[in-house]
């Protein structure tokens, strides 16, 4: 006779609600670990606005001075590796996230009258402006939260996209009065040497 | 739906291949879970990526890419993982109802997914490449095996 034997259906189906079990409790211990309070208040140059991050109020674009502020718009947003204001459009990065750490960015408009957003480049970060003062943006970028070369995740997330890389695949030139793009060029390896390769040369002298 | 203990003296081709296909559609859990920082498990030649050899092959990596769009959709890891088990569970139990249904229907669906598998096995694709030859040849070997066993269910069945 036969000894009974554990089905992998039940297998599955004990695993699943393990799964379950431990995912929640494994964020309810983060959720307790992770008590230490983060304000980061960065003004935005050029403007009187400036972009807040912190653990215990929403983050987003703000006015006001570090200690009394009103949020004008919510949002991950990030100026530091470059943002521009030019008339009533502030150009900066808008940080999306998913649930473990794949980090995104697309380079968005926001006008400072409306407080509208517009998205101009998906999977993209502003990097500054160029010598002769156009937008450049890095494109096809993925920007693997901790581990930058490691994170299984982030390679699984570009398996199906050509276009996405931790280096970035794509720069684009955009026109900072109305942010239409002006220009734009493959490069595998873009991201490396930005600084001397992008921004410290004119669009024409890219273009030549 | 029988999910608890199993008591059965026969266990037929079909049932096998129910098992492998199941256990083959696990594997993109190791890509996630198991293998952090080795991407090559679906392109390069790794010690795990033997694994995909073993199973029902091109399954793992059609449902690797189906879950990176899912990925991209969604942005959701937990939500992957989830839908990854519960694709495997449902799998389980649509086959064992299908296959005391409709014994020889299913049974020929799962030959013809075995011989579309030798198929696509054998296309000159980059992701087709072996991973090792002992672990490809055995892998071909378990689904000769499944088909073999399959069409030994379907003979008897009609005798």
């Amino acid at each position: 006779m036969d000894s009974p034997k554990f089905s992998l259906n039940a297998f599955l189906l004990v695993f699943i609600l393990f799964s379950a079990l431990l995912f929640f409790v494994t964020v309810k211990v983060m959720d307790i670990a992770d008590r230490t309070p983060v304000n980061s208040f960065t003004p935005i140059e050029g403007t009187e606005l400036a972009v807040r991050y912190s653990s215990l109020e929403p983050n987003g674009i703000c006015s006001g001075s570090e200690n009394v502020n009103t949020l004008l718009l919510e949002g991950n947003f990030g100026t530091d590796w470059g943002a521009a204001a030019i008339g009533d459009r502030l150009y900066l990065n808008h940080y999306r996230t998913t649930d473990l750490g794949v980090l995104l960015s697309d380079v968005v408009c926001v006008d400072t009258d409306t407080f509208q957003e517009t998205i101009l480049l998906r999977n993209a970060v502003l990097r500054g402006r160029c010598a002769s003062g156009e937008l450049v943006c890095l494109g096809g970028v993925l920007l693997s939260a901790n581990y930058p070369e490691e994170n299984a995740l982030c390679r699984l997330y570009s398996l199906t996209d050509g276009n996405l890389s931790n280096d970035g695949a794509k720069v684009f030139y955009l026109d900072p009065e109305s942010g239409e793009l002006l220009y734009e060029l493959r490069d595998d390896m873009a991201g490396e040497d930005f600084e001397t390769r992008f921004l410290s040369r004119t669009l024409a002298e890219v273009r030549g | 739906m029988k999910f608890g203990f199993e008591n059965r003296k026969h266990r037929t081709g079909a049932d096998l291949c129910v098992r492998i296909l199941q256990i083959a559609s696990l594997l993109p859990a190791l890509y996630m879970l198991v293998v952090p920082g080795y991407p090559g498990i679906v392109t390069h030649r790794s010690v795990l990526s033997v694994l995909f050899d073993l199973g029902f092959s091109a399954l793992p990596r059609l449902e690797t890419l189906a879950l990176s769009l899912l990925y991209r959709r969604t942005g959701s890891e937990i939500m992957m993982f989830f839908v990854l088990l519960i694709a495997a569970l449902a799998f389980g139990l649509l086959s064992r109802r299908l296959l005391e249904r409709f014994p020889r229907a299913t049974r020929l669906v799962f030959a013809v997914l075995i011989c579309v598998d030798f198929i696509l096995r054998l296309l000159p694709l980059r992701v087709n490449t072996a991973f090792g030859l002992p672990c490809a040849a055995v892998g071909f070997a378990a689904q000769l095996g499944c088909l073999a066993l399959i069409a030994l269910d379907l003979k008897a069945a009609t005798a």
